[in-house]
């Protein structure tokens, strides 16, 4: 096999592997946190895409999209926390069971208002080129979400591991109750958390938007292997979502070219097989009883 | 710790049940072709529903995948009935044992995580099917679906019985629903049945008492995996037309939200919700095209305002001008901690 071929892939599996990640990072450390399993986390990526959609033909400039896009998605986050997830606080059943309730109206809404049609999002001017590299030519945008994804990651690790801020979500991950004791205001710390990885998701939806079709079901189509994410990285840390990550985009990006008859299984068998031998994902954070 | 739920004489439960299945038998025969169809979709959802009670309100297991058995069971009828030509009432059981097999594998690798997680997984594991079976093209049409048309149905035409006839085989499907219903509310008043109760609300307990709990847990799931596959062969020998949609996510989630709705741990409360979904459904879907968008909503105003569901409201209300009362109240209050386990 081609040296050059196989690093374009490794190009492609980088930027799912990326874009999966801004997805699980929220998920997961919000899950982390306060065992609140979001499963409209992809309601909050669909929503992003189709904002992304209307502010940039409104406007018809990309950047503003990718600013305004993802500040409307914590909006409806911020709604959403207000009316629903802290009236229900404490039973994360019932929490679950809501948000997958949100999974269907958020469908729906999407479908009232955009339509059932596939939309696209063009691309933006700047970056409607190609870089040459091993010896091919990669669409500028791709790299470019890559990088998005970079900056992310490497955001998100000072501001967990150097601020104030990400002290306090790292000890309640790691024992809830002991951090509580403490005095430390582990709502608040959720809240901004939560903020922060509605941010990410719906941002993961704006620069989606012009590389998949926005389309009503997306959600569901990204939630899957989001899951999977978790599930392997281990819930509630940012190493685990990096490992997670890379290991499902990279599956899901390698699978059809290396052994395309599993292609379709792989990122479920890798599933399986870290269920087998580390049911608690292969970086996990917690050393409490859960 | 038995669920004194189960064990008390339950008035109430004895007349929905005979007020809902007297409707279905005694309107089958004078209903038209519109309603011989939901009623029939009402008998095999029915079958599938109370099967999730078993393993959502019973087990304490939040199943969000179980239409993938569902799919294993039309998938295998088909494979064995319609493309290699054994007759169907051999295939049958051979379709139910291969969800019960399926189911055993499955379990073992689900039941090692639990609570929350165990949505997200067996979520996965059900999407996994589905995309098998979307891309199976092969012999079973991809996501094109195949007619099956002819060559799926049980011929019990010796006992003269003729299951191409449209309310004969509604009938059929009635029945087997009232069968299985019947076949839980026996298993749930088993030592097996009481252990997996006592698993949902203790799980740490029953451990420490020497049970192995996580065998409980597969052979649950296997047999709630094993009674989905008989709901999917019910299904497309309904429909005769095989589609990967049966396991999709959605189907997943309109049973459990059926469960829930209509109240989870009573089995009959799933079949209320049972009836009520699929009539609201067919009221609904005339006036909207966006019918998950009002099931959506409802879910959530139930699951915040009544996590009992519709037959709990209904046992409070009755039970309200009774005596009895203030002894059974605090039992009430188990929903609430099993759902925060």
């Amino acid at each position: 096999m081609d040296l050059n071929f196989l690093g374009i892939q490794l190009l492609n599996g980088l930027q799912l592997s990326m874009l999966l990640f801004m997805l699980a990072v929220g998920l997961s450390v919000v899950f982390g946190l306060l065992d609140v399993l979001n499963l409209a986390h992809a309601t909050f990526y669909m929503f992003g895409a189709y904002f992304a959609l209307m502010v940039s033909r409104l406007t018809g400039d990309f950047w503003v999209a990718l600013v305004v896009a993802p500040l409307l998605v914590v909006l409806i986050g911020i709604v959403f926390y207000e009316t629903l997830l802290k009236r229900i606080r404490g039973n994360h059943m019932i929490q679950a069971l809501v948000t997958f309730g949100l999974l269907f109206v958020g469908f729906d809404l999407v479908r009232m208002i955009w339509g059932n049609g596939f939309h696209s999002v063009p691309e933006p001017a700047l970056l409607a080129f190609s870089v040459p590299v091993f010896g091919q030519t990669f669409p500028a945008y791709r790299l470019f979400i890559i990088g998005i994804g970079l900056l992310t990651v490497v955001l998100l690790y000072f501001g967990l591991e150097r601020t104030r801020l990400g002290a306090v979500v790292r000890a309640g991950v790691d024992d809830r109750e002991t951090a509580m004791l403490l005095g430390i205001n582990i709502d608040r710390a959720f809240f901004i958390t939560f903020c922060v990885g509605t941010f990410l998701a719906g941002l993961g939806g704006v620069v989606a938007a012009p590389v998949f079709t926005v389309t009503p079901g997306m959600d569901i189509e990204i939630l899957i292997p989001v899951l999977i994410v978790v599930v392997i990285g281990g819930p509630g840390s940012l190493k685990g979502a990096i490992l997670g990550a890379l290991v499902v985009g990279m599956a899901d990006t390698f699978g059809p070219v290396l052994i395309p008859q599993l292609s379709s299984f792989l990122i479920y068998l890798l599933m399986a097989l870290v269920l087998l031998f580390r049911p608690r994902g292969l970086l996990p954070t917690r050393s409490g009883a859960h | 710790m038995i669920p004194a739920r189960i064990t008390k004489r339950d008035p109430l439960r004895a007349v929905i049940l005979i007020l809902l299945f007297g409707a279905a038998f005694v309107g089958a025969p004078v209903a038209n072709h519109y309603w011989l169809e939901i009623l029939t979709e009402i008998g095999i959802l029915l079958i599938f529903v109370v099967g999730i009670d078993f393993l959502v309100g019973y087990t304490g297991l939040i199943t969000l995948g179980h239409a993938g058995f569902m799919g294993v069971g039309a998938y295998s009828l088909v494979w064995i009935a319609h493309i290699q030509g054994i007759p169907v009432s051999i295939a049958m059981p051979l379709a139910i044992l291969a969800g019960a097999v399926v189911a055993v594998i499955v379990g073992m690798l689900v039941t090692r995580v639990s609570g929350v997680f165990f949505i997200m997984v067996t979520l996965a594991m059900s999407m996994l099917f589905y995309s098998w079976a979307f891309k199976a093209r092969r012999p079973f049409g991809g996501d094109d679906g195949l007619s099956v048309a002819g060559t799926i149905r049980l011929d019990l035409s010796s006992i003269g019985i003729d299951l191409d006839d449209q309310l004969t085989f509604c009938l059929f499907v009635l029945v087997i629903a009232l069968l299985i219903y019947l076949l839980f509310e026996w298993l749930v008043r088993t030592p097996f049945g009481q252990t997996l109760g006592a698993i949902r609300q203790n799980e740490n307990r029953v451990r420490a008492l020497g049970c192995p709990v996580g065998v409980y847990k597969v052979a649950a799931f296997t047999v709630a995996g094993a009674v989905a596959a008989l709901a999917g062969a019910l299904h497309v020998q309904s429909t005769e037309f095989l589609h990967p949609n049966v396991s999709y996510w959605i189907k997943s989630g309109e049973g459990l939200i059926i469960v829930i709705v209509g109240g989870m741990g009573t089995l009959v409360g799933p079949v209320i919700g049972t009836f009520l979904f699929v009539l609201f459904h067919k009221g609904v879907e005339s006036l909207t095209t966006h019918w998950q968008f009002w099931m959506g909503l409802t879910f959530i105003v139930i699951v915040i305002f009544a996590p009992d569901g519709i037959y709990g409201r209904l046992r409070t209300l009755a039970g309200s001008r009774k005596r009895k009362r203030k002894l059974h109240q605090p039992l009430d209050e188990e929903a609430d901690v099993r759902a925060d386990a």
